[in-house]
């Protein structure tokens, strides 16, 4: 092995693994000729640190999404009953078809990071043994400053949003009894006055029994997009991620993608991109 | 008209510099730096230039080519030149208002 090539490979150790197989000798032969023509050159050690750094960063970020979602509605948290120390990894959740909300326990471990899409949209709460109800999912916020510790805590999930076990409140849907699909219930559409600068507009939202293609909304303008779903009368919850290729303020991606059958009011999670 | 090279903050600088050295054919990585030294006379890092390709990449706007010994050529596509154009043209527009202001409050050197 040459010289060159024993530092260009030790360079290359600041990327991730992944990376590396990706560009297996390509970048390695350019690290030996940028090498060989420039032997003495602190930026590029630099520059490398920098840039493998940041795609391990990338790598870590995408597995730690963290939300800030409009979630914990109840005003005043008279009871705060703490989820993750009760609820144990049970396995099958309640799943009520894949393209609506799922429901279960919190898949918690002490100690480990639970990844976003484990969480059910809607967590079981229990008091000691007994499950007493679902509460919508929670997130602690971003920016913590330790990344391990993001959703790997406890979950606090505020007890004015419990139901019981006799059914529970659907976001957009309402209250649906235990045993029935939230997309059977009946309902009144809803007429909704939307004040724009040409005027007032009366939009009808749809029943849940009705379903509609999700539209592609990646790219827009974040309230733009949002309200084009609105529009078609699906419930939107914004979830702010770090973005380097979105401008900041624009939509990344939803979940479910474009191109889902959703149900009207069904509750389609916005990718908002911020620095 | 959207600049899809916007996209890229402050990437945007070695991403232009790519894709007009690409303009003219494919090129691999160390082909690339020299044809930018040559043009530009930025001398681009090796981890900045790969940032810039794998975005360029992962966006459409240049494809990477069967590999040749253990370089990989890189070749422009039909939506990256379209994206470089825009891209120039808007850099261009920018350049003759300045020059032109600049012009007439300070005189022709």
């Amino acid at each position: 092995m040459s010289r060159q090539e024993r530092r260009a490979r030790r360079l290359l150790r600041w990327y991730p693994r992944s990376w590396r197989e990706h560009h297996p000798d390509e970048f390695l032969a350019l690290l030996e000729d940028s090498i060989s023509e420039r032997p003495f050159w602190p930026r590029r050690t630099i520059d490398i640190a920098a840039h493998g750094l940041r795609v391990r960063s990338a790598e870590l970020g995408s597995a730690f999404r963290t939300s800030r979602r409009r979630v914990l509605i109840g005003s005043s948290a008279s009871l705060v009953v703490v989820v993750g120390a009760l609820a144990v990894v049970t396995g099958g959740f309640g799943v009520l078809g894949t393209s609506g909300p799922t429901k279960g326990q919190m898949p918690y471990e002490p100690g480990k990071i639970v990844p976003y899409s484990s969480v059910p949209d809607y967590v079981a709460v229990s008091i000691g043994p007994n499950m007493i109800g679902y509460a919508p999912r929670a997130y602690e916020t971003r920016n913590s400053p330790d990344l391990a510790a993001v959703l790997g805590r406890p979950v606090p999930i505020f007890a004015s949003n419990l139901k019981t076990l006799l059914g529970h409140e659907y976001s957009g849907v309402g209250f649906v009894p235990a045993g029935k699909s939230p997309w059977s219930q009946p309902c009144d559409p809803e007429s909704v006055i939307v004040a724009r600068p040409s005027g007032e507009t009366v939009i009808t939202i749809p029943c849940p029994s009705t379903t509609i293609v999700l539209p592609n909304v990646v790219g827009m303008v974040t309230p733009t997009g949002m309200a084009e779903l609105s529009r078609l009368g699906i419930s939107e919850d914004v979830l702010n991620v770090h973005s380097r290729t979105v401008l900041p303020g624009h939509i990344v991606s939803t979940s479910p993608p474009a191109g889902t059958i959703v149900h009207a009011r069904q509750v389609v999670v916005v990718d908002n991109s911020v620095r | 008209m959207v600049d899809s090279l916007e996209a890229f903050g402050r990437y945007s600088g070695p991403a232009t510099l790519l894709l007009s050295s690409l303009a003219d054919g494919p090129k691999h990585g160390y082909a690339l730096t020299k044809d930018i030294e040559h043009f530009a006379g930025i001398h681009l890092a090796p981890g900045t230039l790969y940032a810039a390709l794998d975005r360029l990449v992962e966006l459409g706007l240049v494809e990477g080519l069967a590999a040749e010994g253990r370089r990989r050529p890189y070749r422009i596509t039909a939506a990256g030149a379209s994206a470089l154009r825009d891209h120039l043209e808007a850099q261009h527009k920018l350049t003759e208002v300045g020059l032109a202001r600049l012009g007439s409050a300070w005189g022709t050197p």
